[in-house]
């Protein structure tokens, strides 16, 4: 999977990279509108992060190359352009998703690999982690023989984790996560009742305890 | 009272007086003049009688337009005109003469003449007059009057041109004044003038609102830097729980920031009237937002009213109703007590969120910025602001009430 990282601002840059490393992706990094053209036209990428506020212009003109060369990636907006106008034109012209800054790591982690599931189709139908087998195209956990029923929340969460494995998730990201960037986001107290429910049913199906808490502070999707 | 009916009334104050006055002059006028003709008329034929009488003629009465009578002999020579009624020979009733009376010496011997003339045609006549007089001026008034809302309106033509248009403008919308040519001065003085005053108003608004969006954008990429250090520095096994709960404390702090700062990017951006309502049906957006709350409501045990008249529209920015919509759910999901009730009741007149209350009213200042009624850390105390100056920037008034162990926030849509 080939990322292309497209931001000016170079610690974040770095912080994205570092997080994104343990993916297993192969990233690369354009600090303007120039050299995010530049490696377009050489290599080939399945994802581009894209932010729009570049020192040489508008990132917005690099969904207008994209779509005009017909190149089929998947696009994540990220911006400190908080404009409901932008988010619409960004949409508009192919991206795929839009993340405002400051966003957390983990969310934008959560929502490329959305975008891996959305592009792999039915080949990416399975997510298997020891004995969970997890088909998001139908809202399915199967532990062993035993199909697991999740509400909406819940399924939420889980994709949550498994996106985000053997990560520090603070309790504030993973309300946000669940708000759907509500203006004001959900109580993060309030994520402890589905927490605990997931873990409940995940444990009743005989699974083991993978989700840790972490000082209070958040959880974790731990390998056992 | 508008320019025109203004000049209009004192036109008018000015022009009928003296129409009236001129009126009634001009036919007291034509009345002596007729008045006198009729005099000379009758003396002169009682004259031409007298002179006759001398060479002999001896006219007989005619009643009542003639008599001759004899006069004792000392009598003086006079001449004197008179009105009289007098029963009028064939229709009997009264009827108003003018009487010349000569009293003269004929061939030596005193006679007195009286000649009668009927008014009645004469007061036709005069009524006539009357008429014509009157006719004639109220055209006269009516063609002044249109002439002059006319000429009125040419030259004030501009001056409405410029009111229009600065009822018309919005600062959020980049517009040019466009004025109507006139060759008056002062018109043309109010012209610039009211340009210079738009264009200035313009740059500052453009001044404000570029840096109110970099103040926010700006701030957002090094906000965004410190949350994904702190995230990565996190993932860190080696951290004792001491420097976790420190992370976790600057990594809060650093979230709060951050949203403090995009709510009071959206004050700024309401008070700069940068969002156009739509009509939005009030029912669907509640819907819509309805099922989050009242999951977060689950863990306490709330009790939901919920009545809702679906034909009720509000006009409104689709993201700021929603805001609206938000901040007064969230206050009431997350205010009311355990196993308390929110009751939402929309009907056209008014959108009404009423919750249990903990304590007691709350005070006035709820609607201020950075108000904050408890102690909530994830409280900025914004929300009721914004909620406020969501509604009012779009017509709606939004109440606070504390009623029956309630808190009512109620917006009024009609």
């Amino acid at each position: 999977m080939k990322v292309l990282l497209v931001e000016d601002e170079v610690e974040l840059a770095a912080d994205i990279l570092q997080y994104l490393s343990k993916e297993g992706y192969a990233l690369s990094l354009a600090k303007n509108l120039f050299e995010a053209e530049d490696a377009l036209l050489q290599h080939h990428f399945d994802i581009i992060l894209l932010d729009l506020g570049l020192p040489d212009g508008d990132g917005l003109s690099v969904l207008d190359m994209v779509q005009s060369q017909n190149i089929a990636l998947g696009i994540i907006i990220i911006t400190a352009r908080n404009a409901v106008e932008d988010k619409v034109t960004g949409l508009e012209k192919g991206a795929d998703d839009y993340l405002t800054k400051p966003f957390h790591l983990a969310e934008l982690n959560a929502r490329i690999k959305a975008i891996i599931r959305r592009r792999a189709g039915n080949e990416g139908e399975h997510i298997v982690f020891q004995e969970l087998t997890v088909s998001p195209n139908h809202q399915e956990v199967v532990v062993g023989d035993t199909t697991i029923n999740l509400t909406q929340r819940e399924w939420q969460l889980l994709l949550y984790f498994l996106g985000n494995r053997g990560r520090v998730l603070v309790k504030q990201a993973i309300a946000d996560h669940l708000s759907d960037e509500l203006h004001e986001s959900y109580n993060p107290d309030f994520i402890y009742t589905h927490v605990k429910n997931l873990r409940h049913k995940l444990q009743a199906a005989g699974a083991k305890d993978y989700i840790q808490s972490v000082y209070g502070m958040g959880y974790k999707w731990q390998e056992i | 009272m508008k320019l025109l009916q203004k000049t209009t009334r004192s036109f008018l104050w000015v022009v009928i007086p003296i129409l009236a006055f001129s009126g009634v002059g001009l036919f007291f006028l034509i009345r002596n003049i007729q008045q006198d003709e009729v005099d000379e008329n009758l003396q002169h034929v009682a004259e031409q009688i007298a002179e006759e009488m001398k060479q002999g003629a001896q006219p007989q009465n005619i009643s009542p337009i003639f008599e001759v009578q004899a006069l004792s002999a000392d009598a003086q020579n006079t001449l004197v005109f008179r009105d009289r009624a007098m029963p009028d020979p064939i229709e009997g009733d009264g009827e108003l003469f003018r009487e010349v009376e000569l009293s003269t010496h004929i061939n030596g011997e005193a006679k007195r003449l009286v000649l009668r003339t009927s008014l009645v045609e004469k007061a036709d006549m005069a009524v006539a007059i009357g008429g014509a007089i009157l006719g004639v001026f109220l055209i006269l008034l009516i063609t002044l009057l249109l002439l002059q809302r006319n000429m009125n309106k040419a030259i004030w033509a501009p001056f409405y041109k410029v009111l229009d248009q600065m009822k018309g403008l919005r600062l959020s919308q980049e517009e040019k004044l466009q004025h109507a040519p006139t060759k008056i001065e002062e018109f043309q003085q109010l012209q610039e003038g009211v340009a210079q005053l738009w264009n200035s108003a313009q740059k500052d608004y453009a001044i404000l609102k570029a840096f109110t969006e970099n103040a926010a954008h700006e701030m957002q990429t090094p906000l965004a830097v410190i949350q994904a250090k702190i995230e990565l520095l996190m993932q860190d096994e080696k951290l004792s729980e001491q420097e976790l709960s420190a992370l976790e404390k600057i990594y809060q702090q650093t979230h709060l920031l951050s949203r403090m700062n995009k709510a009071l990017l959206l004050l700024a951006k309401i008070a700069q009237q940068q969002y156009q309502p739509q009509k939005q049906q009030v029912a669907n957006s509640i819907r819509e937002l309805l099922p989050l709350y009242q999951e977060m409501g689950e863990e306490k045990d709330l009790h939901w009213e919920v009545e809702l008249e679906e034909e009720v529209y509000w006009m409104m920015h689709e993201d700021l109703g929603k805001v609206l919509l938000q901040t007064l759910l969230q206050n009431a999901v997350r205010y009311t007590p355990k196993g308390g009730s929110i009751t939402l009741t929309l009907s056209n007149i008014s959108l009404q969120i009423a919750n249990t209350a903990k304590g007691e009213a709350l005070p006035p200042q709820i609607f201020e910025r950075f108000h904050k009624v408890e102690q909530h850390p994830e409280s900025l105390g914004l929300g009721l602001s914004i909620a406020r100056e969501i509604s009012e920037a779009f017509g709606y008034q939004l109440f606070y009430d504390f009623q029956g162990e309630k808190h009512i926030f109620l917006i009024k849509l009609a």
